[in-house]
């Protein structure tokens, strides 16, 4: 079976044509610049067999990316998919697991739309497009919060008052679940342990978003990320952690108007906002002699180690720390700034292994430490591939988040 | 000598009386309705006290004060400016601190900040993820706000050989904080006390994205939206009832299990952090009114898997002193200094 994987960002569309279930990547690449028009023009990253050619294409929305991705597929030879797997942000309290996507689930989709209102409208739109166009290519939602539907109920609970949190659906979701567990996956293969008496803290630390994700018996129990992707760590433009009355002060200086508030913690904060170099922690990193700079980045490696100190304590005796995704693979500085001093937790890191992780899945841990930690490449398509294949395989359609 | 300590609250004014050592109150008692000029004078004429000596608590001094000062004119300048940052509660310490001069002619006043202790917190702890111009124009950063009680468990702890310590002050706004040899590095609150671990009636840690949320869901302002975050969440929220860190602890009403939980819950994540900001811990330290709810939490810490994993058990003590015996300590220790230097 041929599976399209889908990941619609915000001004992107990322797509892999996987031949399942061996997971053989026929073709992948990226439509960037989906939209309105901007200063460059819009064009595809098309990838066979290691080689990337770009096609100029005119996109104004995802649906028509879509389009111009099969024709250039088509053109290029690529087999034509048998079904569509689409990655999802938010799957808010009615998605617990992947789906297959009918007349309900699409209406259930355009339902919770406003709970990540940047990430899950294209998405949801490209979905019914496609429904609209190939009513007989088999979809599956894949989403971001279901790792996190075993998050117990009060690591979950917000202290607000109970018959409100109800009504509007108020609890924590968590994210990037998908990468979280293919991660511990992974990493449970790597140590040979069964995944059911797994735990770990896992830390997806991307260029753009960053999570920790705490787990037990292979389980997602607690997230970083919480309602929305905008808890938690310190991003690239996300500010993360913010005292809720703060929030309310700027939303007083902002006359009420919700959506100046919300641009701003969004993409005017974080990494960007702190230091006023740059939005890629990357570059903050390296730019050591600008003093907010340098704030930055110690902010930025404080909150990370403070979780991950919080999350040990959740999970009581960690198996493993793993490291993943562009931050957390290719960065040793920030894995050697999480780790350092933390004896008390009985890990140890070998420094030495950790300046030359290769190749991934790599074990940097010194050898007395109790805790192994572990540099995973994630593949976030690979998974939702895997998991729009097991739901289209299984014969309920549709599949717990445990698989 | 007599002390007279006075703590100013949002609506009433509490006052106590000591005699020589700060130790029980001769006297003490909470007045109404104290604010503004003419209430502030009359509730000062019904405290029955001829102090030698006053201290007066204040709940914030930002990076201006930085342990407690007495107070004259160019104190009141400089507590003037930071009014922005806390405007309901310095004009009412402003006013109080000006009535009492005139009550009370010549006393010297000691002004201790519940803040100071917080003044040096390192900056990756101190900054928010913010933009450098609105963290300057909305003074958004990090403090703590039961440094009073927070200095006096690591002095108590540290006389015990610990240089490694958590606090947990259980107030109504409680918060935990790690303390190493002296200074701060982590606290659970924020640039408000609503910011943290879930208090009596406020909030806690909340996704930044609940408050746009619930702005635009509910279409409240930002006062019924303040209201909702300080008064109405917290216990209140989770149980449906005013109730107090004790009575939430004390029983074992199984409705009210999901509470105790989602605090029990909070406290570790807090002491991971803590373990984490200091590399380990010697000591815990209970402080604060619900002090007997307090114990009973650090009881079920002490059994998690990461104080069990620990070389050395971490010592547990407790701090009884009130937030009234730590102001009348101030007041003697600066105050009566003042008074040594005019009698020489």
């Amino acid at each position: 079976m041929n599976i399209l994987v889908l990941n619609c960002g915000s001004s992107s569309l990322k797509y892999r044509l996987l031949a399942m279930p061996e997971a053989r990547e026929l073709a992948g690449g990226e439509a960037q610049r989906v939209g309105p028009r901007t200063a460059e023009p819009a064009r595809i990253l098309h990838n066979v067999n290691g080689r990337q050619t770009v096609h100029p294409a005119t996109m104004p929305d995802h649906a028509t990316a879509f389009e111009e991705v099969l024709k250039l597929l088509a053109r290029t030879g690529a087999p034509r998919p048998d079904a569509l797997g689409h990655r999802l942000v938010h799957g808010g309290s009615r998605f617990s697991g992947a789906v297959v996507i009918d007349d309900v689930a699409l209406r259930d989709l355009q339902a919770i739309q406003k709970l990540a209102p940047l990430h899950n409208p294209p998405a949801t739109a490209l979905v019914a497009a496609c429904r609209q166009r190939y009513p007989d290519l088999p979809q599956v939602a894949v989403f971001d919060t279901a790792y996190h539907a075993t998050i117990p109920e009060y690591a979950a609970t917000y202290a607000l008052p109970r018959r409100l949190t109800a009504r509007l659906g108020i609890r924590k979701y968590g994210f990037h679940g998908t990468s979280h567990q293919y991660v511990v996956e992974e990493a449970a293969r790597f140590l040979k342990k069964p995944l059911a008496e797994f735990n770990a803290v896992s830390c997806h630390l991307g260029s753009g978003g960053a999570s920790l994700c705490a787990v037990v018996g292979g389980r997602s129990v607690d997230n970083t990320m919480g309602f929305s992707p905008l808890q938690g760590l310190v991003m690239s433009t996300r500010c993360g952690d913010l005292d809720p009355a703060a929030t309310l002060r700027l939303l007083i200086a902002a006359r009420g108007d919700t959506g100046t508030v919300e641009k701003t913690l969004n993409k005017t904060s974080g990494v960007l906002g702190l230091s006023g170099v740059s939005a890629d922690i990357r570059d903050v990193l390296a730019a050591a002699d600008d003093e907010r700079a340098r704030a930055a980045s110690q902010v930025y490696l404080w909150r990370l180690r403070k979780y991950l100190g919080a999350y040990l304590a959740v999970v009581g005796r960690a198996d493993a720390i793993i490291f993943t995704d562009t931050i957390g693979e290719t960065m040793p500085e920030v894995r050697a700034a999480v780790c350092a001093d933390l004896d008390c937790f009985g890990i140890r890191m070998d420094f030495q292994r950790n300046a030359a992780a290769l190749p991934l899945p790599c074990d940097v841990a010194a050898a007395e430490s109790l805790t192994r930690i572990l540099v995973v490449a994630t593949n976030e398509e690979l998974a939702i591939g895997r998991r729009t294949y097991a739901t289209l395989t299984s014969e309920k359609g549709v599949l717990p988040c445990k698989s | 000598m007599q002390i007279l300590t006075l703590l100013p609250g949002l609506k009433t004014l509490r006052y106590a009386v000591f005699s020589g050592r700060p130790t029980r109150p001769q006297k003490s008692g909470i007045i109404g309705d104290y604010r503004g000029a003419l209430p502030c004078r009359m509730a000062l004429d019904k405290i029955p006290a001829t102090p030698d000596v006053i201290g007066v608590r204040v709940r914030f001094g930002g990076t201006e004060f930085r342990g407690s000062v007495v107070a004259d004119g160019d104190v009141l300048q400089r507590l003037e400016t930071l009014t922005p940052a806390a405007p309901l509660h310095l004009p009412a310490v402003i006013e109080l601190v000006n009535q009492c001069a005139t009550r009370f002619p010549g006393v010297p006043q000691v002004l201790t900040f519940d803040t100071a202790f917080f003044a040096d917190l390192p900056a990756r702890e101190r900054l928010y993820a913010l933009d450098d111009k609105l963290i300057r124009a909305h003074g958004l950063q990090r403090f703590g706000y039961c440094g009073l009680m927070h200095a006096a468990a690591w002095q108590r702890a540290a006389q015990k050989g610990a240089s490694r310590v958590i606090s947990l002050c259980l107030e109504p706004r409680p918060e935990l904080t790690a303390i190493q040899n002296g200074r701060p590095l982590y606290v659970t609150s924020g640039a408000t006390p609503v910011e943290g671990l879930p208090g009596q009636t406020t909030c806690g840690d909340l996704d930044p994205g609940l408050v746009v949320l619930l702005a635009e869901e509910l279409g409240w302002g930002a006062e019924r939206l303040n209201t909702f975050l300080t008064r109405e969440s917290g216990l209140k929220g989770l149980t449906g009832r005013a109730m107090t860190f004790d009575e939430l602890f004390a029983g074992r009403n199984r409705a009210y299990a999901l509470a105790r939980d989602v605090i029990r819950y909070r406290l570790l994540l807090a002491c991971g952090m803590s373990l984490a900001a200091m590399g380990g811990v010697d000591a815990m330290v209970i402080s604060g009114r619900h002090v007997a709810a307090g114990q009973a939490l650090a009881r079920w810490l002490k059994r998690q898997a990461v104080f069990q994993r620990l070389k050395k058990p971490v010592a547990v003590f407790r701090l009884r002193a009130t937030v009234e015996q730590l102001v009348a300590e101030q007041a003697l220790l600066f105050g009566g200094e003042r008074l040594r230097e005019a009698a020489a």
